[in-house]
């Protein structure tokens, strides 16, 4: 079971007696707490009050496929994709989940049910994001199977090839790989295709979509992700498993949701206000750091970025990952080598790649990521350090 | 076979009621009428990270949930919390398939086998079976389970659907493969009565079937064992990385709202809620007994110690059975009126599982509806 257990140093720690601190770094997983500032600088605006008869049904909408999904909630993921170009909306199904990590498994669960044979192939071109293995095997459904890497499938039968783009954890674009000619499926997680990311190239259009909250705004404890489905025999079964699975999802959230997403797509026009403007200077500012330190030294790499026009902002811009895929020039175990170091990442390995590879959360806090860059730094030379 | 028709034209409001599932809309009233007592805010910055407290094992238990639970069961004395773990789920839902995984994890042998006592709840079935892991399998009624090996019962009590008070069927006192997951959604006084404080390995609990937020997705697990906690939080950070904070901070409002008012009778959920379904199950039982066509299961009083007095039970389902041979639930959706089928619960045709958590108006037309349908022998069918 990765990532999840380790601990989590806290902020008042960060600085101690006016120099950086001692404490374990934890960049393992994408908790988003970066963005926190700017939602504290709103203040007031986006408050949500609930009173104690609000939400209390299971129902929200009986007349929709979807019967647990807000109807204000479906209506701001509209506004927004809207607003951002990044997504069609039009013709879809919205299914809500307690996150996208539980609309994966709803569509795993969907594709798979429809097929006539199973278990279904489920694959994802390495390197790809470690959790998609727990997720498609943990249960050991014979629904599907985890089956590995896209690039190198070659078994005959149905498949679902899971295709992350912007991909975690190396950040670059990704179309699926799988040549298959019959009876493949795609499940299109565009988590981080969103401007403070990447640049917004085409109103993306495919049969099952997925976004999630976390990676948008940063609320990732609220749970709510969102799949756009084109199918409506997917879109039902889909809605048939999280019925299931949990009959449905906190109306408290997708409350808080529609409220958040409102302001997104509101703002989002004006410089001064607009969230991804904000966002899109963060990433860009942490990267140009991150890059620097690289740089500076021999030791390590990043992925480069081609630039590309972005629809939203209306021009040229990069990509600057949640995640940073920071690689080891000499065949190292570079998350044990950072772990002595107290930084905390996931290994290459679990990503279907292999040890001189991490996946390094750039979401962490302002002070986390200054530890992070000065513990980085100090990391000149490998071959003064023991392998 | 008999049909049930109706005997005469229904004035009231034609529309179909849907008393298949137990959507809590009953308590609504009560909520209403405590006002800003329970409002929750929530600013923009608010619980934005995954994690609530990492010194916790249910890393993503929010710690005023986890207090206002233990307050409560504390108040009410049905369960006992201490040396065991809390674990929060998207409802008892997602906790029972948590349960069953993480049992099964642990389990000597695979597939552990899934038993429930007929009748059970419907939803165990599925809860067991959609995804077909090899991990376990459901194998039906307990009561006639033989198989050797590893195996889960599923104990529900109050029952669901038919409100007795269960204890475990199958009984293998020295098998280590034996586990037993108790089910105590409806262990609360407006209910029944509560004669023990709980005390089993692992005990479910649901926010929806206590106060009627079933929109709020909230249920805990009490769980002695470290081992299977763990796997149980393990699988629900894989199936959706937690649970809602939203959702936790709102529960843990109102529930402790609940422990702070359960002693004051004039502001108690619980005296509220008893006499809610005390009143309901009356009109109930007068309806069934006019019509001599229909069965309700009869339930010992016995002594409350939260009340403080011998109280009768008045289950969140109705058990409606006929007398006679017929397809219970067909008549009653002739009757534009959607209850759970027997056959569905382990049972037979002859008895279907009705809500009675629904609002007061679409109750009282069950009523209307109930009453009106009378025994006819049909001439064609023999």
């Amino acid at each position: 079971m990765v990532g999840f257990g380790n601990s989590k140093n806290s902020d008042s720690d960060t600085y101690k007696n006016g120099s950086l601190s001692d404490a374990v770094i934890n960049l393992d997983q994408g908790d988003p707490t970066a963005f926190q500032e700017y939602w504290m600088k709103i203040k007031d605006r986006c408050t949500v009050v609930i009173r104690g008869w609000d939400l209390m049904s299971y129902f929200s909408d009986t007349t929709n496929v979807c019967w647990f999904l807000e109807p204000e909630l479906a209506k701001a993921i509209k506004a927004l994709h809207g607003a951002i170009g990044n997504a069609a909306t039009e013709e879809r199904y919205i299914v809500v989940g307690t996150g996208s990590s539980q609309l994966c498994q709803a569509a795993l669960f969907a594709l798979s049910s429809v097929s006539e044979v199973k278990p279904v192939s489920v694959v994802a071109a390495v390197p790809y994001y470690s959790t998609y293995v727990e997720e498609a095997s943990y249960v050991q459904s014979k629904l599907y199977e985890w089956e590995g890497d896209a690039r190198t499938f070659h078994k005959k039968g149905p498949y679902i090839e899971m295709v992350t783009s912007p991909n975690n954890p190396d950040g670059t674009i990704r179309e699926p790989v799988v040549n298959g000619t019959e009876g493949g499926k795609v499940i299109h997680d565009l988590a981080y295709y969103w401007p403070h990311y990447t640049p917004i190239t085409r109103r993306h259009d495919h049969d099952l979509m997925l976004f999630t909250f976390s990676k948008i705004s940063g609320h990732a404890g609220s749970r709510i992700g969102w799949a756009l489905v084109k199918d409506v025999e997917v879109a039902k079964k889909m809605v048939q498993y999280l019925t299931i699975s949990s009959i449905g999802v906190s109306k408290e959230s997708q409350t808080r949701a529609t409220t958040i997403l409102n302001e997104l797509t509101k703002t989002c026009r004006t410089k001064s206000e607009s969230f991804f403007e904000y966002g899109h200077e963060k990433m860009k500012s942490r990267w140009e750091r991150l890059r620097e330190v690289v740089e500076s030294g021999d030791t390590f790499t990043l992925p480069n970025y081609p630039q590309a026009f972005c629809n939203f902002f209306g021009k040229t811009i990069s990509t600057s990952p949640a995640f940073a895929w920071l690689g080891c020039k000499e065949e190292r175990d570079l998350a044990s080598l950072l772990k002595e170091k107290k930084v905390l990442t996931r290994g290459g390995d679990k990503c279907g790649c292999d040890k001189k590879y991490v996946r390094v959360s750039m979401l962490c806090r302002d002070d986390d990521f200054d530890v992070f860059l000065h513990r980085l730094a100090t990391i000149k030379d490998l071959k003064c350090i023991e392998p | 076979m008999v049909k049930l028709e109706n005997s005469k034209n229904i004035a009231m409001s034609d529309s179909i009621i849907n008393l298949d599932h137990g959507d809590p809309t009953a308590y609504e009233d009560f909520w209403r009428k405590t006002g800003d007592r329970c409002t929750v805010t929530i600013r923009a910055w608010d619980l934005m990270s995954y994690f609530s407290d990492v010194n916790y094992l249910c890393w993503f238990l929010e710690r005023e949930l986890a207090e206002a639970i233990k307050e409560l069961h504390g108040a009410v004395g049905n369960a006992a919390t201490e040396d065991r773990y809390i674990v929060v789920g998207t409802g008892s839902t997602q906790l029972c398939q948590a349960a069953v995984h993480a049992l099964s994890s642990l389990a000597g042998t695979q597939p552990v086998s899934v038993v429930a006592a007929a009748p059970y709840y419907s939803t165990y079935v599925e809860e067991t079976t959609y995804v077909r892991s090899g991990m376990y399998k459901w194998e039906g009624d307990a009561w006639r389970f033989d198989k050797k090996g590893s195996y889960i019962e599923l104990v529900t009590s109050p029952n669901n659907p038919d409100g007795t008070i269960r204890e475990t069927v199958v009984n293998r006192p020295d098998d280590d493969e034996a586990k037993v997951i108790h089910d105590y959604a409806y262990y609360w006084p407006h209910y029944t009565p509560i004669t023990r404080r709980q005390d089993n390995d692992i005990m479910l609990f649901t926010f929806s079937k206590i106060t009627g937020h079933a929109g709020s997705r909230i249920g805990w697990a009490l769980v002695k064992d470290k081992e299977v906690a763990k796997k149980m939080v393990e699988y629900i950070i894989v199936n959706s990385i937690g649970v809602s904070k939203e959702s936790q901070i709102r529960a843990a409002k109102i529930l402790k709202v609940l422990a702070e008012t359960c002693k004051s009778e004039t502001e108690s959920f619980f005296e509220y809620g008893r006499e809610m379904m005390k009143n309901r199950w009356e009109k109930l039982r007068e309806v069934v007994k006019e019509s001599d066509v229909f069965t309700l299961p009869k339930y010992p009083e016995a002594y409350c110690n939260f009340f403080g007095k011998s109280l009768e039970s008045y289950p969140a389902f109705a058990w409606i059975g006929t007398k006679e041979e017929t397809d219970l639930v067909s008549d009653l959706r002739r009757q534009k009126v959607m209850s759970r089928a027997g056959e569905r619960c382990g049972s037979d045709k002859k008895h279907v599982r009705v809500s009675m958590l629904s609002r007061e108006d679409v109750f009282n037309v069950f009523l209307e509806r109930l009453a009106n349908m009378k025994l006819n022998k049909s001439i064609d069918e023999h």
